[in-house]
């Protein structure tokens, strides 16, 4: 059973407050324990300090530091009444020969936090690197030469309506379009050279007075690949100013506002979906979508667009997917 | 006069005609129908009589008197929405997470209206491989409300006629777990068609109809491209409304499918051409079947 409910009445947001109020509560008592903690804090911190002082400074307990240690016992003798003279002196020759040890200890010690800070700081490094090689990079490799897609598209624009244009995993390009005559067909095994190693054209049919074609093609290998890393925060930045930019610019043509909802002629919904369709390939009135998204170089350049028409996903609409899929870069590699 | 909460009425308005079912709920799963009532409109009701006052005071005035002649005591009802009056969008669950996708789909369906996302409704739902989206514009809502409000309908809901249809057959046992089946509700002016998989929903079309070209050579093109891409062939065409159109036989041939009887009360399949009256005016019901149906059946 399917149910769609449109007209349900906006609830309260109780999750919402009750998130405020737990909120609220976990920062009041976060504040009272800081409160009632905040000297012990302030002393913690400064002996944390005290101890991530230069090991060489504290290595060799001098005569005074003894002599203090000794001082702390007398205090601690005089507090204890039942212990005798010569558990004092016991003791006293054991703080001595626990505090020679202490020293030696702390030599010990300064010798291996020194190894253990350049053993610790190099598997940092070599965890960076693997992370970036193993991550980002490794993708990247498998999208392979997808980089050049902006040329393609530039290149074949003049005289191709573009209607698919996907780069697949190895930089396998999968072009389809319409060109208007026969003469541009040297252009297009002009580019189809310049660009790739090896194109095939799968297929060409009359269309509108054009002529439709489908190819595949392999990019050629090009020395300005250019390599990667942005973060996460940077794509999403980056899909959001496109979306934006693709709203503005090529989708603002495929919007229409007459009617309650849709023009209610079906025919002439179909013609100006198709059109539309058509449109959104077509490097003219897709100008500004496209130079907007090379604007956003050097951060990111596209590496996969898909232009997908699909019939009929509602009614007498015709749906279309725009995919577009992205090669991050990293300015600093460039 | 006390309201009766098993029982809920459908109303589809299809040209100038108003179905409207009344069904009774009998236990969790069964539903019968109490009336199946045929109503005549002045005037042809779609997007464009939606915005005028008094076309919508005809179907409420319609609606009350067919209420009222009937003495039928829900008031517990849900509105078929005209085919132009909301975008049904879908979605690949595999693109991504489906929060993700919703807000794609809000997005496109932001976009492809014109409208700013404040006025417009949105709802979703999923089925095994795609996510739904039904969005339409909160002033086209109030319009139904209205029409709702005009009839004396105290509790109302309203929905795409795609998804009654396929609500007046869920439950029936003649939805195949396995294997595609068409759903196809045949109007004056328009055919619905819902295309199942699996026994869920995963695609639907509305095609215009006229009564000088009753089935064009587009119409049947795009019913095959809607099934092209499936992995089986299509078993059965489930028909309803006008039944006896010629392209129906030629498009059954093409699919290499059976064509039977789209009657939500019925438990064995039947051809068109062996169906009996009930079969066919149960038919023509299906979608305000569909609609009753989701108010009583959880």
């Amino acid at each position: 059973m399917i149910k769609i409910d449109l007209l349900s009445e906006p609830k309260f947001p109780w999750g919402k407050l009750l998130k405020v109020v737990v909120s609220i509560c976990f920062c009041s008592v976060l504040s009272f324990m800081l409160y009632t903690y905040w000297k012990p804090l302030i002393v913690s911190v400064e002996r944390f300090f005290e101890t991530m002082k230069d090991p060489d400074s504290i290595t060799e307990l001098t005569a005074n530091d003894l002599l203090n240690e000794t001082l702390t016992l007398d205090s601690l003798i005089k507090k204890d009444n039942l212990l005798n003279d010569e558990k004092i002196t016991e003791s006293l020759s054991q703080l001595s020969e626990t505090a020679k040890l202490r020293a030696s200890d702390l030599d010990m010690t300064s010798d291996y936090v020194n190894k253990g800070v350049y053993v610790d700081s190099s598997k940092n490094v070599l965890d960076r690197s693997s992370v970036k090689d193993a991550g980002v990079r490794e993708k990247l490799k498998v999208i392979g030469n997808c980089y050049i897609t902006f040329d393609v598209v530039e290149d074949l624009s003049d005289f191709v309506d573009l209607e698919l244009l996907v780069c697949r995993d190895g930089g396998i390009f999968e072009i389809s379009g319409v060109i208007d005559g026969v003469e541009n067909l040297t252009k297009l095994n002009d580019v189809a050279d310049e660009c790739f190693e090896d194109f095939k054209i799968d297929s060409w049919k009359n269309f509108n007075n054009g002529l439709f074609f489908s190819m595949l093609g392999v990019a050629r290998e090009n020395k300005f690949e250019k390599k990667v890393t942005i973060d996460k925060d940077e794509v999403d930045d980056f899909f959001s100013k496109a979306r934006k930019l693709a709203e503005i610019s090529c989708l603002e043509d495929l919007s229409y506002s007459d009617a309650v909802v849709f023009d209610s002629d079906p025919d002439s919904l179909r013609h100006i979906w198709h059109t539309k369709i058509t449109g959104v390939g077509s490097i003219v009135r897709c100008e500004a979508f496209v130079t907007s998204l090379r604007s956003l170089e050097p951060y990111v350049s596209v590496s996969e667009m898909i232009l997908t028409p699909i019939i009929s996903a509602s009614g007498i609409i015709t749906e279309i997917r725009f995919g577009i899929s992205l090669l991050a870069l990293d300015a600093s590699d460039r | 006069m006390l309201w009766n909460n098993s029982e809920a009425i459908g109303i589809h308005c299809s040209g100038s005609s108003l179905f409207l079912a009344v069904l009774q709920k009998k236990s969790k799963d069964r539903v019968e129908p109490l009336h199946l009532i045929e109503g005549k409109l002045p005037d042809t009701f779609d997007v464009h009589a939606l915005k005028d006052v008094g076309a919508r005071n005809g179907v409420a005035e319609q609606i009350i008197d067919i209420v009222e002649e009937n003495n039928i005591n829900s008031r517990r009802a849900c509105l078929a929405l005209h085919h132009s009056a909301a975008l049904v969008n879908r979605s690949p669950i595999s693109l991504g997470y489906s929060k993700q996708i919703r807000e794609h789909l809000r997005w496109e369906a932001v976009t492809i209206l014109d409208a700013k996302d404040q006025t417009l409704v949105m709802d979703f739902f999923s089925v095994a491989d795609w996510i739904f989206s039904v969005a339409i514009r909160e002033e086209v809502l109030r319009l139904y409300q209205d029409i709702a409000m005009r009839a004396k309908i105290r509790r109302v809901n309203i929905d795409v006629p795609h998804f009654a249809l396929y609500n007046a057959m869920d439950g029936a046992n003649l939805l195949n777990s396995s294997g595609a089946q068409i759903l196809l509700y045949i109007a004056d002016s328009e055919i619905f068609l819902v295309l199942v998989y699996n026994g869920e929903v995963i695609q639907i079309g509305t095609y215009a109809r006229s009564a000088e070209n009753p089935i064009s050579q587009s119409i049947e093109d795009g019913i095959l491209s809607i099934v092209a891409g499936l992995d089986e062939p299509v078993e059965d065409i489930f028909c309803a409304g006008i039944l006896f159109d010629n392209w129906i036989e030629t498009l059954a041939n093409k699919l290499g499918a059976n064509v039977v009887i789209l009657d939500p009360f019925m438990r064995t399949k039947k051809s068109v051409i062996s169906c009996s009256k009930n079969n066919e005016m149960h038919s023509q019901f299906a979608i305000a079947i569909g609609l009753a149906k989701r108010e009583l059946v959880s």
